[in-house]
């Protein structure tokens, strides 16, 4: 069941298209993410779904009823700010109570919603403190007290944990993903962070300049990006433009330079047709012999840069610049090659991705 | 060096206070005249200040005044300043300039200007004329004021009332203008400050009869010396003072001033 | 953000307030400095441009102009002078120092000009403190004439504007990284070239912004030149004074104030063709 449409969402600020014919179908239940940089359009989404944005054009529909025409304040709906955004003059009870209160719940019963949130984000017995007195932690996971205890159609979070330090931001990430699959409730989550995206996501909706690039699963994404700009986004080290050279059987023999490369095939390639490919830089293994040809080439290091668990290598292989990243070898100072050192990179062709232009 | 350079800020603070601290000592002469520091000491100036009529009318009109004209200009300035801060509109810019128009027009224009229109349309109440005059010219220390608060209110948490269910006038009368109130309450006292102050507009716009205070001790001083201004001096003195503590101690004083 | 119609509705009553009693007023008050004086709001005769060309054709009220520009002229050098070091004290101070710093640079503001100008004449008169202390020393026998002077004008103006320029100064020190000073030290400026070369450039748009202020404060103030000037109007302000209340020419008047608004409003507008200037060479110093 679908929870939360948008259909041919348009909204301009000006010259700027910030969310440009987005049509994007959430189902219910389901943890679907906004991944993207800064200024891609991700939090006006979010905001035209609170309806803190009123989109040009197109509609908003959550629970099949469109809402476009429908006030921020009666569409029922649960969110969550980067700056936590908690009321500073109540207490921790008095915020959660509050979207109780505009509903007009009677006292009693409000106090015992307020004390079963409280309990649901680990916060029992903190109803009399007020914001201030809370780590950013709690501060947040009162927001999302406030936001849950309402029973929204729909969780909305705007980069929440863009404020916490890493390693408490791991640990909301964790608690978050566990609460909303518990309760089952929708939620969109914007964020910039791609590895918080993966974590986090039933889906992801990746977007570029108002639109969305890519919609899928986060292996999907992670495994097989469909445009330059995903892969790069994704942290695809190796993106190479190259020359169909032939189409045969399951496989494309492409050329870049001289650079010989093996793909598998997919559909509307035709030799002399020029493509862009994505290789991940952990999929490129790294052998101080062997020879040049098909998926693998002969290069010099430029640089080895360790970090920690993985060591990353910048090679010249011909005239083209590869990245190659592998598990830090123990006992060794980290890096198995040096700078200068002459390698052979290999790589499988599965591990080429065709991109769309 | 630097003790050179805390000398000279000994200096310029002695400058400033100057005038202040010898009206107050000299309140406390018991001579006709006062002497700085007094020969005698006495506190018979106060009872002579708080005997005269003209000075205890003209404090009560004064007060009166003060409390009018910034209670009528403070929902005034919450609307604009809300509307500035939190609207988005083409012109907001030039909109702004021109509602602190009051501080750039010479105040004594100001005054001359409103004497003039409402003699022509014939409106001879001195009330009428003084309070409008006083609510022009403390409205835009309030819209000021008012504004550095709003614009330090982070707007989100105004947005998530409203997805909590929140209508705009309830998030506005719960969550906004709770906390703004510091803000409120500071430009407050501040324009209260102002309008009491205020010489250069009410000259015109006063007669012998209906007086504010600061124009009753101009006109005393006009022929006599006696240091019954320097006693009704001291004890307002004691009030701006006061205020001024409190407005520090609550939102700090030159957020109020906003320069 | 704020519907359109919810904006107007909120700023309506404040904009009517100001064009009844700001700009309709002020309107009237240029339109009627066209008009010859009878008594009060009577006047006589058509349009004409003869108060101007009185004022600007009298020796004794172009002296009283040009008096007017020169003390706030004077005034301002003065302030900006004397307000520098105290908004580099405040900018540097403890913290503890803060607060008390900070009510009595605005102190003048506080209290009621008034008051302090009953102060001052307290300090110069013949029998103040300052001659009872010169004489005392055996500086001189005579009282000296400090009160009643220009002098005296400009040590008013001077104590009343200070807040202005100090406050001004400030925000625009500020603004400075406080790292700069550290960057400089570290390239081999010592304290005074500091000051010089990076602190005093930067706080410029402080005393450009202090100084429009101060120097408007000072042509229209009416309670300094008043009390502390010699008798008589000695000042644009006074004039216009004595013109409504003393010889009830109200045109003639009118006139004059239509004469100070105008100063005002160059001046500002002056400030602000050079700020725009300067924000357009220099976007990164704002």
């Amino acid at each position: 069941m679908t929870a939360v449409s948008l259909q041919n969402i348009t909204k301009t600020y000006g010259e700027t298209r910030a969310i440009d014919n987005l049509s994007l179908e959430i189902a219910s239940g389901e943890f679907l993410t906004l991944l993207g940089p800064s200024g891609c359009g991700k939090t006006t989404t979010l905001r035209a779904i609170a309806g803190l944005v009123v989109q040009d054009s197109g509609s908003v529909k959550i629970g099949g009823v469109d809402l476009s025409a429908v006030p921020t304040h009666k569409r029922n709906i649960g969110m969550v700010f980067q700056s936590h955004a908690l009321f500073p003059h109540m207490t921790v009870a008095d915020n959660v109570a509050f979207g109780l209160r505009m509903r007009g719940m009677a006292k009693d019963q409000r106090e015992a919603e307020v004390e079963k949130a409280l309990d649901l984000v680990r916060l029992p017995g903190y109803g009399s403190r007020f914001p201030s007195q809370l780590s950013g932690g709690q501060q947040q996971r009162v927001a999302l007290a406030r936001a849950l205890v309402i029973n929204p159609s729909v969780l909305l979070l705007d980069e929440p944990f863009g404020a916490l330090d890493r390693k408490l931001r791991e640990t909301m990430q964790v608690e978050l993903r566990e609460l909303t699959r518990r309760i089952g409730i929708t939620a969109v989550f914007v964020t910039h962070d791609q590895e918080e995206a993966l974590m986090l996501s039933d889906r992801i909706a990746v977007m570029n300049a108002g639109r969305i690039e890519q919609l899928g699963s986060p292996a999907a994404i992670f495994e097989a990006p469909a445009t330059r700009f995903v892969a790069d986004f994704m942290g695809v080290a190796n993106l190479i433009r190259a020359r169909v050279a032939a189409v045969n059987g399951a496989h494309v023999n492409l050329e870049a330079g001289s650079l010989r490369l093996l793909a598998p095939r997919v559909d509307g390639l035709s030799a002399g047709g020029e493509i862009d490919v994505a290789i991940r830089a952990e999929r490129m293994a790294l052998d101080a012999a062997g020879m040049a040809g098909e998926n693998a080439a002969r290069g010099r290091i430029l640089s080895a840069v360790y970090h920690g668990n993985l060591t990353t290598y910048e090679i010249d292989a011909g005239g083209q610049r590869l990245t190659a990243r592998e598990a830090s070898a123990p006992g060794t100072g980290g890096t198995r090659f040096r700078a200068g050192d002459e390698v052979t990179l290999r790589w499988a062709p599965e591990a080429v991705r065709v991109l769309l232009s | 060096m630097t003790r050179l350079f805390h000398l000279l800020i000994g200096l310029l603070a002695a400058f400033i206070l100057a005038p202040i601290v010898v009206v107050v000592v000299a309140s406390f002469s018991a001579r006709t005249v006062p002497e700085f520091p007094p020969s005698q000491w006495s506190f018979r100036w106060y009872e002579h200040a708080l005997n005269q009529a003209i000075f205890v009318n003209s404090a009560v009109n004064s007060l009166w005044l003060a409390a009018v004209a910034t209670l009528l200009a403070t929902p005034l300035a919450l609307a604009v300043a809300y509307a500035i801060v939190r609207g988005r509109f083409p012109g907001r810019d030039a909109l702004q300039t021109f509602l602190l128009a009051p501080l750039i027009v010479p105040s004594i224009v100001i005054g001359l200007s409103i004497l003039l229109a409402l003699a022509t349309l014939g409106v001879r109440d001195i009330g009428l004329r003084l309070v409008g005059a006083h609510v022009l010219i403390t409205f835009p220390y309030l819209v000021r004021t008012i504004m550095a608060s709003l614009v330090r209110l982070d707007p989100m948490i105004e947005e998530a009332a409203r997805t909590l269910g929140a209508p705009p006038l309830r998030t506005f009368l719960s969550i906004t203008l709770p906390l703004v109130r510091p803000g409120i309450i500071a430009g407050m006292l501040f324009a209260f400050i102002v309008s009491f102050d205020n010489v250069s507009l009410s000259l015109f716009l006063t007669n012998a009869r209906t007086n504010t205070l600061p124009l009753a001790i101009l006109s005393y001083l006009e022929f006599n010396f006696d240091p019954s201004i320097a006693a009704i001096s001291t004890m307002l003195v004691v009030l701006s003072l006061t205020i001024a503590v409190v407005l520090e101690r609550v939102v700090g004083l030159r957020k109020v001033v906003g320069a | 953000m704020l519907k359109t119609r919810t904006g107007i509705l909120l700023l309506a009553p404040a904009i009517v307030l100001m064009v009844a009693l700001l700009v309709l007023p002020v309107g009237y008050l240029i339109r009627f400095s066209f008009y010859l004086g009878q008594t009060g709001v009577q006047t006589s005769g058509g349009f004409t441009f003869a108060n101007y060309v009185r004022l600007f054709g009298d020796g004794f009220y172009l002296a009283i102009l040009w008096k007017t520009l020169w003390v706030s002229f004077v005034v301002t050098v003065v302030s900006a002078i004397t307000g520098y070091p105290l908004a580099h004290f405040m900018w540097k101070a403890a913290k503890r120092w803060r607060a008390p710093f900070t009510i009595l640079v605005l102190s003048p503001l506080l209290v009621s000009i008034v008051i302090s100008s009953y102060g001052w004449i307290v300090i110069l008169g013949n029998n103040g403190v300052v001659n009872q202390l010169l004489q005392f020393l055996g500086l001189t026998t005579a009282p000296v004439k400090l009160m009643y002077t220009n002098f005296a004008i400009v040590v008013g103006l001077v104590h009343i504007v200070t807040p202005f320029m100090v406050l001004s100064i400030l925000a625009a020190l500020e603004k400075i990284d406080p790292l700069l000073n550290e960057a400089a030290a570290t390239l081999g400026a010592n304290r005074f070239r500091t000051l010089w070369h990076i602190i005093l450039p930067l706080a410029l748009p402080g005393i450009g912004a202090g100084t429009t202020i101060v120097f408007c404060l000072a042509i229209s103030a009416y309670v300094t030149p008043a009390v502390m000037g010699g008798s008589g109007p000695n000042f644009i302000t006074t004039l216009i004074y004595h013109q409504f209340v003393t010889l009830f020419n109200w045109p003639f008047g009118a006139t004059v104030a239509a004469v100070l608004l105008a100063v005002a409003l160059t001046v500002v507008f002056l400030y602000v063709r050079v700020l725009s200037r300067l924000g357009a060479a220099a976007p990164a110093a704002r």
